[in-house]
């Protein structure tokens, strides 16, 4: 016997075969399990260098365990993952053929009586049992057999069913390329922005730089605003931002997103991600040697003029509720630094609840914190994710398969009558699940009893 | 907060009823009247009926928006209530009312569980929440768990009767009374101190509900005993194992056994009746003020009676239990169901994602170990369909798969930090 070895149906058999899909699927149940103890890039705000010795930082970070779900070795696992799916796929396409078109009604009488479901009556009267499959067991079909004493009656269901485990496949399938598809040309990044802003561009921030890209029309924001929950915590019900899309000087598309609600442009999604907000500090500043006063409305690090005067005030740090000690708290509070043109002071603390606690008095100047306004900025998340279609119509798909294998099943019904014996032979075989095919059995076996 | 009040004082019917059904179950497994099954399938069906009411009372409450599924009290209440109503179906449809008293074990176990949670108040719905997808979302994944639950079960039972060691099943019975106490507990059973008495403690004229402030004297005894116990236990089983020595017909009942286990029927009922004593003496205090710590000590103790119990009347109830087949089917079906259940909650999850964080898969760790226990139970049917296994191998699968989910549940939110942060 001379076996020339065959590389490509050796590795062909190797990636179909179930000892291939099973150490495939304990390796990424292992690795991902190894993702989750270990901490993530992203995840964490420290740097990841100072959680570990250096040699073991070195050795994790060597086998990309930081970024394991994006390492190559994990990459490898799933493109080895699709590989054996997209194999078992096609070669199961022809053995399913094969399978559907096989005539399963003349399966020999021994065969059967192996079935779990499977039950001997004796019949005197055939005439009336014949009749009886006729009118009250519909769609039973006749085979003719062989054997002239024996009868045969055969009902099939479900047929179809034996395609079920491609359907789920399948759905698996275009999930995969679909998250491929997105993994390729796919992207996600940041804009910021304020009342009455607009932007033409976004930003992807990268492990360590950051790409400006163009958004290929100007994305303004109308409106940002907060709604809180009236109870003692005040915490943000909902953010809106109400943006418009303008392209050409021509306003597009007027739309208000929110968490939730992102927007879909072309191929572009915007997103409510979060808020933040830049306060503004009103000042009064009196010059108590000329007794005039002024108003000064300034953000955090911003240099306004006191008026005509060479005098320049500069909010340096905010605090929204200033701590004395430990327990004593004065509400919100600015660090500012003024610089009378003439002479240099240290920063001071003004309390905007205690006017007239002064930090530090100055000899020229009286300056009080009027109000803090709350001046929002919202952050959109952008992301493009081309292929996103092809996972929503392989989920279905997938789910869709996953049912039919549940409730969609092919069963198969056999009732032989030996003229000869004077005994009936009821037989129920399913592909699956033999559990559920009792009922429509017990029928039979109900109805055929006692002729 | 009318409303609120009610659907908590349903709850805490709910879980006084499926106590008492803890009872009627017990007669189930070691008698064969027909009469006590149906008495039980009612009970559990009217505890299933508060419970449902309690969740649509505090649904109603909070707004429609807002659906009783937003931390993880509400979320273990939900999931206790699919128990019910999945167990409540196939024990309709396949009489395997003797399995009933583990899954009223579990179920109370995880309103225990929702009642250690700090926050029992309805709270405000973070904007990410709000949305339709969290009512599709909870729902698909309560009954998946609830499912896998039962498969987990069935599993057991398969391995418990088809290896006859009487040991794993009071040593299961064990580790629930164990839990029972780490549960009533909390912290104060790790401190050694034989009979520590702490004061009940009020803030804002209320009583706190945790029940790790009204510490019941000697229960850190209690526990260690039966830790003790059930490590003997564990070591028996192993060594029995190990020597594969051909199971003895005649069962002898060992002194030492008998006598701890007297011991800690003292000790239990002694912590019952303190735990009473304090609620009425105390001022402000009633059984009202905490049920659950009151419920879950006497299901330790049932668990501990149960344990004597099944030790005796041991092949009876092996014999009374579901056959081999039928648990192995059973086993297998509930995870055929739950599977593309489980794939939903997937998928829902993934779509909400896409539509409130942005992308639809960002291996959060929530995300990541809902996958994990997906592959485990797609192993699961490959080793089914494929290779054919069946029985004890698949049996362990399922188990190993419902630790997956238990983990993907709780264990998550215990131990890892992520965006999935409320429960």
């Amino acid at each position: 016997m001379n076996k020339s070895f065959d590389p490509i149906k050796h590795f062909w058999n190797f990636f179909k075969s179930v000892r291939f899909t099973v150490s495939i699927l304990t390796l990424l149940i292992f690795s991902c399990i190894l993702g989750t103890l270990i901490a993530q890039k992203p995840q964490v705000n420290i740097p990841i260098e100072e959680l570990y010795s250096p040699l073991l930082f070195r050795i994790l970070d060597f086998f990309s365990l930081f970024d394991l779900y994006h390492s190559w070795w994990f990459t490898l696992l799933l493109g080895l993952f699709l590989i054996n799916l997209f194999v078992c796929v096609t070669d199961k396409i022809p053995q399913y053929i094969k399978q559907f078109k096989t005539d399963l009604s003349r399966t020999g009488l021994e065969t059967l009586k192996t079935a779990t479901h499977y039950k001997e009556l004796t019949t005197l009267n055939i005439a009336k049992l014949k009749t009886i499959i006729k009118t009250k067991l519909k769609g039973f079909n006749h085979v003719p057999e062989k054997d002239s004493s024996c009868e045969r009656f055969y009902l099939a269901k479900g047929r179809l069913s034996i395609f079920n485990p491609l359907v789920v496949h399948i759905g698996i399938l275009l999930i995969m390329l679909g998250a491929i598809w997105g993994s390729i040309f796919g992207y996600e990044g940041q804009v910021t922005l304020r009342n009455n802003q607009t932007t033409s561009t976004f930003n992807i921030v990268t492990n360590n730089n950051t790409m400006i890209l163009p958004l290929g029309f100007a994305l303004k924001c109308n409106e940002f605003k907060i709604e809180y929950y009236t109870d003692k915590n005040k915490n943000p019900k909902q953010y809106y931002s109400d943006l418009e899309i303008i392209k050409n000087k021509k306003s597009i598309k007027k739309e208000t997103i929110y968490v939730n609600k992102p927007l879909f442009y072309n191929d572009l999604n915007i997103y409510q991600s979060s808020y933040g907000s830049d306060p503004l500090f009103s000042f009064k500043v009196v010059n108590k040697t000329t007794k005039k006063e002024y108003h000064i409305t300034a953000a955090l690090n911003e240099k306004q003029e006191i008026g005509e005067t060479k005098a320049t005030l500069i909010p340096i740090r905010y605090s929204d509720d200033f701590k004395m000690g430990m327990h004593v708290s004065l509400g919100p509070a600015v660090l500012v630094h003024l610089n009378t043109g003439t002479s240099m002071t240290a920063p001071f603390w003004l309390l905007q609840q205690y006017p007239y606690i002064k930090t530090q008095p100055h000899a020229a100047w009286d300056i009080d914190l009027v109000e803090i306004k709350d001046n929002f900025y919202t952050v959109l998340l952008i992301t493009k994710s081309p292929g996103i279609w092809l996972i929503w119509l392989g989920a279905i798909i997938l789910i869709l398969g996953l049912f039919l294998i549940c409730f969609y099943k092919y069963e198969r019904f056999y009732i032989i009558i030996d003229k000869s014996t004077a005994v009936t032979h009821i037989i129920a075989k399913a592909s699956r699940l033999p559990i559920n095919l009792e009922n429509y059995f017990n029928k039979i076996i109900l109805l055929c009893k006692d002729v | 907060m009318g409303l609120e009040k009610t659907a908590e004082i349903l709850f805490n019917t709910s879980f006084f009823i499926y106590i008492l059904t803890l009872i009627t179950y017990s007669i189930i497994l070691i008698n064969k009247s027909k009469l006590f099954k149906t008495i039980g399938s009612i009970m559990l069906f009217t505890g299933l009926l508060f419970q449902t009411t309690g969740l649509a009372l505090r649904w109603i409450e909070a707004g429609l928006s807002h659906p009783p599924m937003t931390n993880i009290y509400e979320s273990l209440i939900f999931f206790a209530w699919g128990i019910v109503l999945v167990y409540l179906y196939f024990e309709k449809k396949y009489q395997i009312n003797t399995i009933g008293i583990l899954v009223i074990i579990l179920v109370l176990v995880a309103m225990g569980l929702a009642s250690l949670s700090p926050n029992r108040n309805i709270q405000p719905l973070v904007p990410a929440l709000q949305s339709w997808w969290l009512p599709l979302h909870v729902f698909f994944a309560s009954l998946s768990y609830a499912l896998f639950l039962l498969s987990a079960i069935f599993a057991v039972l398969f391995i418990i009767k088809a290896q006859k060691i009487k040991m794993l099943i009071a040593l299961l019975f064990d580790s629930f009374s164990l839990f029972c106490l780490l549960i009533v507990g909390g912290k104060s059973i790790f401190l050694l101190q034989p009979f520590s008495l702490n004061k009940v403690e009020f803030a804002d004229g209320k009583i706190i509900h945790s029940p790790e402030l009204i510490s019941i004297p000697g229960i850190n005894f209690l526990f260690l005993i039966l830790a003790v116990f059930f490590a003997f236990g564990i070591i028996r089983l192993i060594s029995k194992i190990t020597t594969k020595k051909t199971a003895t017909t005649k069962e002898t009942i060992d002194p030492l056994s008998q006598t701890i286990s007297l011991t800690c029927f003292i000790l239990y009922a002694f912590s019952i009746l303190w735990l009473i004593f304090v609620f009425y003496t105390m001022p402000g205090l009633s059984p009202a003020s905490n049920p659950y710590s009151l419920g879950i000590l006497i299901l330790g103790f049932a668990c501990s009676i149960l344990q004597r119990i099944l030790f005796i009347k041991y092949s009876f109830i092996l014999n009374n239990l579901p056959s081999l087949n039928l648990l192995d089917q059973l086993s297998y079906q509930t995870i055929i169901i739950s599977f593309p259940l489980l794939t939903l909650v997937i998928v829902t999850g993934s779509v909400w994602a896409h539509y409130a964080w942005g992308r639809y898969w960002g291996w959060d760790p929530k995300e990541t170990w809902s996958l994990i226990t997906w592959f485990i139970y797609a192993l699961y049917l490959h080793l089914r369909f494929q290779k054919g296994w069946g029985g004890q191998k698949t049996a362990l699968v399922s188990i190993l798969g419902f630790f997956a989910v238990i983990f993907t549940y709780l264990g998550v939110n215990i131990l890892l930090s992520g965006l999935h942060s409320y429960g």
